[in-house]
């Protein structure tokens, strides 16, 4: 909310340009002529129809799938094939929609652990990265809990912990609160607002987007648009 | 739901070296297989039979393990008494005696190999065991076709459960009609792309957290403990045995 476009710094973290793509078995096209540009600092919402592509979009701009048309500018270069995107894995850190997806250790420490090790982490360092990223969200007492036995609102808070212990500077954020309680619906809001962070919130709480982001835009029929209510 | 109920308890056998047992096991199962005389294939058995006390298996799916086994090694039974073209020793016309010593034989090393293997490395969990063979220099493509199976089967099996309760909220008996056959084939028909497409999700997510082909150990490789040492010198005892048993008998 405090975040003010001109107070922003100047270095883009993000810039989409033309994008243009559709899944292989269908004719039209989910986005097309699509542009965005994140700034370090910025907080920039996604609102949108059920299945207008708002998921597809973040996985494009994480590499997992590649669009037909346009160019990704992702920290500074442009990004086009497999080894290129891998270095911006880490420094963007992408909370996918389902986190029954996202776990796939047998514990909790495992599993955040993983991440901070494959950025070359010394076991030690990694143990207590994973310790100091369960208590900012308050879950010191989880690490030694099976993935796999987690409820649907636990799971996604671990993955949320999977991808900040990696220390992003960019956070890509699909419907980041979903199944959580009320306790945890509030604590996840004042955490994200107190975090340094930028961010691309795809929601559909208004209310939660507008405690949070500086702007919000409609990504409808392929491109998005400024949101003015 | 989960496919490997063995790694989830805690025992002294979970406390053993990874590397330690997967050696010892890898040692076991080369001379099980290849040994010749009942007394040193009773010697690997009494082994097993020592440690699974020690590991604390959960009983249930300990039995299911061997009596899905055993069912397959009634088939040998069933056939292979009566078989006497390719066996040896045709000079005693008795029908039994060859083929019923093989069936006897290859049942008692089956079942051995499967208390070692359930014993020693179905009690590490699939990312340990992983990590551990890359530690023993295995080449690591074949250490992903590996994990990479192991977690494909437990999605698998994860979706058939999933499914499976849809399904049963929503009433479905099965019956022997054409409901319940085409209703099965959907099953499995979705349960294939379903658990290909979720596999290809968990690859994604790994991708995302700077997965390229390598895996991290998140403890340093385990010191050799105590107990590890008392562990070898009584396996080893066992191994000189049955070793002494093959070469001088
Ligand atoms: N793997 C796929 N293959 C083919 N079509 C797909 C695939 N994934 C998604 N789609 C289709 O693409 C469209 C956009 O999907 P996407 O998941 O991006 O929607 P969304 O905006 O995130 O919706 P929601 O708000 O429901 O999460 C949908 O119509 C969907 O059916
Ligand atoms: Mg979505």
């Amino acid at each position: 909310m405090a975040h003010l476009t001109p107070s922003h710094s100047t270095i883009v973290l993000l810039e989409l340009r033309n994008i243009g793509f559709h899944y292989p078995n269908q004719t039209s096209s989910i986005l097309h002529h699509l542009n965005l540009t994140l700034r370090q600092g910025e907080r920039i919402g996604i609102i949108g129809d059920n299945g207008c592509g708002k998921s597809t979009l973040l996985k494009i701009i994480m590499g997992l799938i590649k669009p037909q048309q346009g160019e990704l500018i992702l920290l500074g270069k442009t990004r086009r094939n497999e080894q290129e995107f891998a270095e911006i894995r880490g420094p963007i850190g992408f909370l996918f929609q389902d986190a029954e997806d996202q776990l796939f250790s047998p514990t909790v420490e495992e599993d955040i652990a993983f991440g901070p090790l494959n950025q070359g982490l010394t076991p030690q360092q990694a143990r207590k990265q994973v310790h100091d990223t369960l208590q900012l969200l308050g879950l010191e007492n989880y690490a030694q809990r099976l993935t796999y036995s987690l409820s649907g609102g636990e799971k996604r808070l671990i993955a949320l912990a999977t991808i900040l212990a990696m220390q992003p500077t960019l956070l890509l954020l699909d419907e980041p609160t979903t199944g959580l309680d009320n306790f945890h619906y509030q604590y996840i809001t004042n955490l994200f607002q107190k975090l340094p962070q930028s961010m691309l919130i795809v929601s559909h709480d208004q209310k939660f987007l507008t405690q949070l982001v500086d702007y919000t835009k409609i990504l409808k029929a392929g491109h998005l648009h400024p949101n003015h209510p | 739901m989960l496919i490997n109920p063995f790694a989830l308890t805690n025992s002294p056998i979970h406390q053993l070296n990874p590397r330690l047992r997967i050696i010892l096991a890898l040692l076991f199962t080369i001379l099980t297989i290849t040994c010749q005389h009942p007394s040193s294939l009773l010697i690997s058995l009494t082994y097993t039979l020592t440690l699974i006390p020690l590991a604390h298996l959960p009983y249930k799916p300990l039995f299911n393990r061997l009596i899905l086994l055993n069912t397959f090694m009634l088939l040998l039974f069933l056939t292979l008494p009566f078989n006497t073209s390719t066996l040896t020793s045709p000079l005693e016309n008795n029908i039994f005696s060859p083929g019923l010593h093989q069936a006897l034989l290859i049942t008692l090393k089956s079942n051995t190999l499967l208390l070692i293997l359930t014993t020693l490395i179905s009690t590490l969990d699939n990312l340990t065991l992983a990590r551990t063979l890359y530690q023993l220099k295995i080449s690591p493509k074949l250490i992903y076709l590996l994990l990479f199976t192991l977690r494909y089967i437990e999605l698998i099996h994860q979706e058939y459960h999933r499914l499976y309760q849809a399904m049963k909220i929503r009433g479905f008996q099965p019956q022997a009609n054409w409901h319940t056959y085409r209703t099965f084939a959907y099953l499995i028909g979705l349960l294939l792309t379903k658990s290909f497409y979720r596999a290809q999700r968990i690859l994604a997510a790994m991708r995302c957290r700077g997965f390229r082909g390598r895996f991290y150990p998140t403890q340093d490789p385990p010191h050799f403990t105590p107990s590890d040492q008392i562990f070898t010198y009584f396996s080893s005892l066992f191994l000189t045995i049955i070793l002494g048993i093959e070469w001088l008998i």
